[in-house]
């Protein structure tokens, strides 16, 4: 065997001719995707050394398979054993082609590559060791799911060994926790291809991590191992990919899936739907009927204050009113934004500012309870706070007055302060009444939001923009 | 440098020898020596220190906090025989005196980035100071480079990266980096020792284990000379021209000279800097999806844990190996990882140091990320460092061999957007031309269905209309080079068509881009003036090459709403554009009268443009006139172009019928 030269080339072009110097241990070698550890020696035809990582001293490494390194030895090293020491001829088209690479390989030169094979482990999907890939079958073209691409993929999870699940499942990419897949499984389908096979070693923080999951068996901290098939997938377009219409459509589903999301209660999953919407739409130009540019608007409406409810259900106050200031910039009559400003500015204490949405609201719809039922809220946060304020101060003023000497003139005047404040009391309504009114707006504001029923009789509350 | 020191002192001591009263104490001789200080007396400085020996090593310190403030750039001029003479005292005092002691000395007196000369006189004794120490230097040369080191950071970066063709010459007069060529060959010259140690360490020789913090320190203080000051400076350097190297050029070659002493793979210590944000991010999130959601309170109280931990190994001196590992990793700065890329690869150096075995494509996907960085930094030498490597990266691919899955790379295609960023925005002429010949390559290495997808998201996404304008050109060299390749054959034009990048529905969606008026009739027609010349051509080359009944291209069938959607809008918009300008140029003429008369000038400016804070003056008349006119001109041959046009269009489509 030793001394033969072989041409290894599934063209067989004679392009990368194989010598085997001395042979390996074994039958496997490495599969694509591998990562390769290797010492080599490069020549040119002439002996003129170019490169070489015994001279550096250390092992070289590479992912096999992946067109990391010249066509030559992604073909010459597959073919290798462990242990293994070999001498590859590789024409310029297996190597650096006609344009060489300047300085050390000239055009169109055949490399003479003495390759030594160490070891090789599994591809590391995660970085960090925690999902490895060993390839089984190799997959069909270049592209792989897109975050919103449907995924089919067929799957056997093991646990030393023992088979503890086998299925077939189609999922959204992004969305594989709905369809109960590990998130392990959701990082490698990404990186996987058509019909590509593969055998997955998943830590236990990519799979079930510390408490395990007693339904399916499996015992906390393992580490497990899956064998996947990506059957099919059909990819998510990029916002660029469509036209106009398809936006529409697009914007539409999504809409859908952020109001599922909201109802849910996952909050900012429905924001990252939503704002699908606002980077399809916001800078398309090209509508052609007015129809079409009524719905873009509606649609564009309808995402920045369902994204504006989110954030405010997040208490996530400014960037509420980011939003709000968008639709307000479209319409600036839309009650829904305005008084969804009004509560992000009262959680912030702005007291002024959330009055006077709440009060243009009201001078819009007079009939509107739940904003008049803010209103009296904000009023009265407002009057606590003047209240704690002065309190706040009268105390400071009192420890100072206390640390200069106990008998300031300031300290005496402390008592006045809290008649003068129940006086301040005396047109508010009783606390039973408020604490009535409260309840009301809260809960005719709080159904609203949710759904657009006709069970919510109350037409002049707000928000109720989650249409289905 | 030290043979020459001693024989400096040789001769000194034939020259003249004074004689010295005898001293009484200790304190007498620093009272004395203060005094030759004041007087700037280099003859009794020499006998007192350097003849008689008169100073014991106890005192070396004190003597040398009191000398070494003489060291300065004035002190050399107006004074230059004490200044030398004070050089020799502390290369005495580091030669004989307590290595550690000694060394704490001098790097106090660079501490405080006071003035290069000081510096650069007191890194040959600190050298040598530092040499004398026993082998366990690791930590004495780390606080030496370290404060060192301080001293080039703290000198800034050069500001006026304005300088076009033969000016860029003038960058090296820059203050600044005059600083820095003066200061960093001093500092590679002090590590030149060490590093050679490092080359032993490399070697894998066992009793130099103990070394390999060294190395590492070693390698830090490179690498942050790449990111600062190196990555601001010209370093091309052209054989073929005969123009001598650059200073900047010099120093960035014994840069990498000194990191191939203490990194054997460059390929990897760039690549490292890139991978290691992105595995510290993932680490946090994987941690925080293993402690259930929302659970940061724990998440940092054990971060914290960790650090303290970290802290106390520190403080005794023992970092584990492993945690070292991270360190290394760590330290290097992306920005410097570009600047070495650049320099290995666009300028050829330190080649023995990157592996000869990458695939071409891999490399330039590889590069991508640091490419980015250097387009988008704001020191235009680092823009064309950038355009550089992308330049050279892209010139070793064969035409059309980069797959349409490139473009899955994010990387690649913002690293087309900073590109059009750079055409369009730089100020700089010759990096904006670069900068378009650089992205025309880009379109020629890419195969057809990557180019047509990256054509039209590009044209999606730039709204700047010199950039539509060289896309559109590019359609039309396409749709030629289609035309051309499935010339006989016509069996079925739609079969081909579907085939075809640039044929057909391919054809119509780039054409539908083109065609897109950001205002329909009512856009600034002489903002896209050059898309629309652009667009125009291209349809003229259509309908004459593909005639009506071939229909190759598609074109026809498309002709409906070309006609009605595009060149009408254009036909309505020049003539409201026309009239407008003219009215305007009218009312300018009749002001001009008006002001002859009147003697009022320039009143009715309504907007003033203001640049980096000053206010350009407004126009004169003349300019606005000139602008006027040249718009009407441009206005003209788009019209003469379109009306062309449609009469070609007329012409075929009765010529058929």
């Amino acid at each position: 065997m030793s001394g033969e030269k072989i041409d290894i080339t599934p063209a067989q072009d004679g392009g990368v001719l194989k010598e085997i110097l001395r042979e390996g241990e074994g039958t496997e070698g490495p599969a694509k995707g591998d990562s390769v550890s290797v010492h080599y020696v490069g020549t040119l035809e002439d002996g003129t050394e170019f490169d070489s990582s015994r001279a550096r001293g250390e092992h070289f490494k590479f992912t096999l398979g992946k067109d990391q390194v010249i066509k030559a030895w992604d073909i010459g090293v597959a073919t290798m054993k462990k242990g293994e020491l070999a001498r590859f001829t590789c024409k310029a088209e297996y190597a650096y082609g006609e344009n060489g690479s300047p300085p050390k390989i000239p055009p169109n030169a055949t490399l003479i590559f003495e390759v030594e094979l160490f070891s090789w482990e599994g591809e590391d999907l995660s970085k960090d060791g925690g999902i490895i890939r060993h390839l089984v079958k190799e997959g069909k073209g270049y592209s792989s799911p897109n975050d919103g691409a449907t995924v089919t993929l067929k799957y056997k999870g093991f646990l030393d060994n023992k088979e503890f699940e086998s299925r077939e499942v189609t999922f959204v990419q992004g969305d594989g926790d709905e369809a109960g897949l590990i998130p392990g499984l959701e990082v490698a389908t990404k990186k996987m291809k058509k019909g590509e096979v593969a055998r997955l070693d998943i830590a236990p923080k990519y799979a079930y991590g510390k408490d395990g999951c007693a339904e399916k068996g499996v015992p906390g901290d393992a580490r497990l191992v899956y064998e996947v098939e990506m059957v099919s997938f059909e990819k998510a377009k990029e916002a660029w990919e469509m036209n106009a219409a398809e936006k529409l459509e697009e914007s539409k589903i999504v809409k859908e899936k952020g109001t599922a999301y909201f109802k849910k209660g996952s909050y900012s999953k429905a924001i990252t739907n939503y704002k699908k919407i606002v980077s399809f739409l916001e800078h398309e130009t090209s509508f052609q009927t007015d129809e079409e540019k009524q719905l873009k608007e509606q649609l564009l409406l309808a995402a920045h204050l369902n994204i504006a409810m989110c954030h405010l259900k997040l208490k996530e106050y400014v960037e509420t009113e980011d939003s709000c200031a968008k639709v307000l910039e479209m319409d600036p009559d839309n009650v829904k934004a305005l008084f969804r400003r009004g509560q992000a500015l009262l959680e912030r204490n702005e007291y002024e500012s959330a009055s006077a949405d709440f009060e243009r609201v009201i001078q819009l719809e007079p009939e509107n309870k739940a904003a008049k039922n803010q209103l009296t809220l904000c009023k009265h946060r407002e009057k606590q706070f003047r209240e704690r304020e002065k309190k706040l101060y009268a105390n400071m003023f009192k420890k100072l007055a206390e640390s200069k000497d106990g008998g300031s003139p300031l300290y005496q005047t402390m008592p006045e302060v809290g008649e003068w404040n129940n006086e301040m009391a005396k047109d508010m309504m009783p606390l039973q009444d408020e604490k009535a009114a409260f309840e009301d707006g809260e809960k005719g504001e709080g159904d609203a939001m949710e759904t657009q029923n006709g069970s919510t009789a109350n037409s002049a509350t707000v928000g109720e923009d989650m249409d289905i | 440098m030290a043979t020459q020191h001693r024989m400096e002192e040789a001769s000194c001591d034939v020259e003249e020898t004074l004689a010295v009263p005898p001293l009484e104490s200790k304190e007498e001789l620093i009272g004395r020596i203060a005094e030759c200080v004041t007087t700037k007396d280099d003859h009794s400085l020499q006998a007192y220190i350097l003849e008689q020996r008169l100073a014991e090593p106890a005192q070396f310190w004190e003597l040398t906090t009191l000398l070494g403030p003489c060291l300065t750039t004035e002190m050399q001029h107006d004074h230059p025989r004490f200044f030398t003479t004070v050089r020799r005292c502390l290369a005495h005092f580091s030669r004989n005196g307590n290595a550690k002691e000694m060394l704490l000395a001098l790097l106090e007196q660079v501490e405080g980035f006071k003035d290069d000369l000081l510096y650069v006189t007191v890194l040959p004794c600190l050298k040598d100071v530092l040499l004398r120490l026993p082998v366990k230097r690791g930590r004495s040369l780390e606080l030496a480079m370290d404060t060192l080191g301080d001293h080039i950071a703290a000198i800034p970066a050069p500001q006026n990266w304005m300088l076009e063709g033969e000016e860029t010459k003038l960058l090296e007069t820059d203050e600044t980096v005059r600083r820095f060529l003066e200061v960093i060959p001093a500092f590679l010259d002090f590590m030149q020792p060490f590093l050679e140690i490092g080359d032993k360490a490399a070697a894998g020789d066992i009793s130099m284990s103990n070394r390999r913090w060294e190395v590492r320190v070693l390698k830090k203080h490179l690498v942050l000379l790449l990111r600062h000051p190196l990555v601001f400076l010209d370093l091309r350097y052209d054989a073929t021209t005969g123009a001598p190297k650059t200073y900047s050029r010099e120093c960035a070659e014994q840069v990498v000279k000194g990191l191939e002493h203490v990194e054997r793979n460059f390929y990897r210590l760039v690549l490292e800097a890139r991978e290691q944000p992105k595995t510290a991010r993932k680490d946090k999130s994987g941690g925080a999806a293993e402690s259930s959601r929302g659970d940061k309170e724990r998440d940092e109280v054990e971060e914290m844990v960790a650090e303290n931990v970290e802290n106390e190994l520190r403080a005794s001196g023992e970092v584990p190996d492993v945690k070292d590992e991270e360190e290394e990793v760590g330290e290097v700065p992306e920005l410097a990882a570009a600047c070495l890329a650049y320099l290995v690869q666009a300028e050829g150096l330190g080649l023995q140091r990157w592996p000869c075995v990458h695939s071409h494509r891999h490399l330039l996907h590889a590069m991508l990320a640091f490419i980015r960085m250097l387009l988008t930094h704001v020191a235009h030498t680092a823009v064309y460092k950038g355009l550089a490597l992308l330049s050279f990266r892209l010139s070793l691919l064969p035409d059309s061999s980069l797959p349409a899955a490139s473009l899955d790379d994010p990387d690649f295609t913002a690293a087309v957007l900073d590109l059009i960023h750079v055409m369009t925005r730089c100020p700089i002429r010759e990096l904006r031309q670069m900068g378009l010949s650089v992205f025309r390559s880009v379109f020629s290495k890419i195969d057809v269905s990557g180019r047509h997808q990256l054509m039209r998201s590009v044209l999606t996404s730039c709204e700047h209309a010199g950039v539509k304008a060289v896309l559109v050109g590019m359609v039309k060299d396409e749709v030629d080079a289609a035309l051309r390749t499935c010339k006989d054959d016509v069996p079925d034009t739609k079969e081909r068509q579907a085939e075809c990048e640039f044929l057909g529905p391919k054809l119509e969606v780039l054409l539908r881009l083109a065609t897109k008026l950001p205002d329909g009739a009512a856009s600034d027609l002489l903002e896209e003036s050059d898309v629309v010349m652009a667009t125009l051509n291209l349809l003229r080359y259509l309908v004459l090459r593909d005639p009506r009944e071939r229909d190759q291209t598609g074109v026809w069938v498309m002709m409906r709403w070309i006609e009605q959607e595009y060149l009408a809008a254009l036909r309505t918009g020049l003539d409201m554009s026309v009239g407008h300008y003219r009215l305007e140029l009218d009312n300018m003429m009749k002001n001009t009268q008006g002001h002859s008369q009147g003697g009022k000038g320039g009143s009715d400016v309504t907007a003033s443009l203001s640049v980096a804070g000053r206010d350009l003056p407004p126009m004169s008349h003349d300019q606005q006139m000139t602008v006027m006119h040249s718009a009407l001109t441009t206005f003209d041959m788009m019209k003469c172009v379109l009306s062309r046009l449609c009469e070609l269009i007329d012409a075929k489509q009765k010529g058929t019928r």
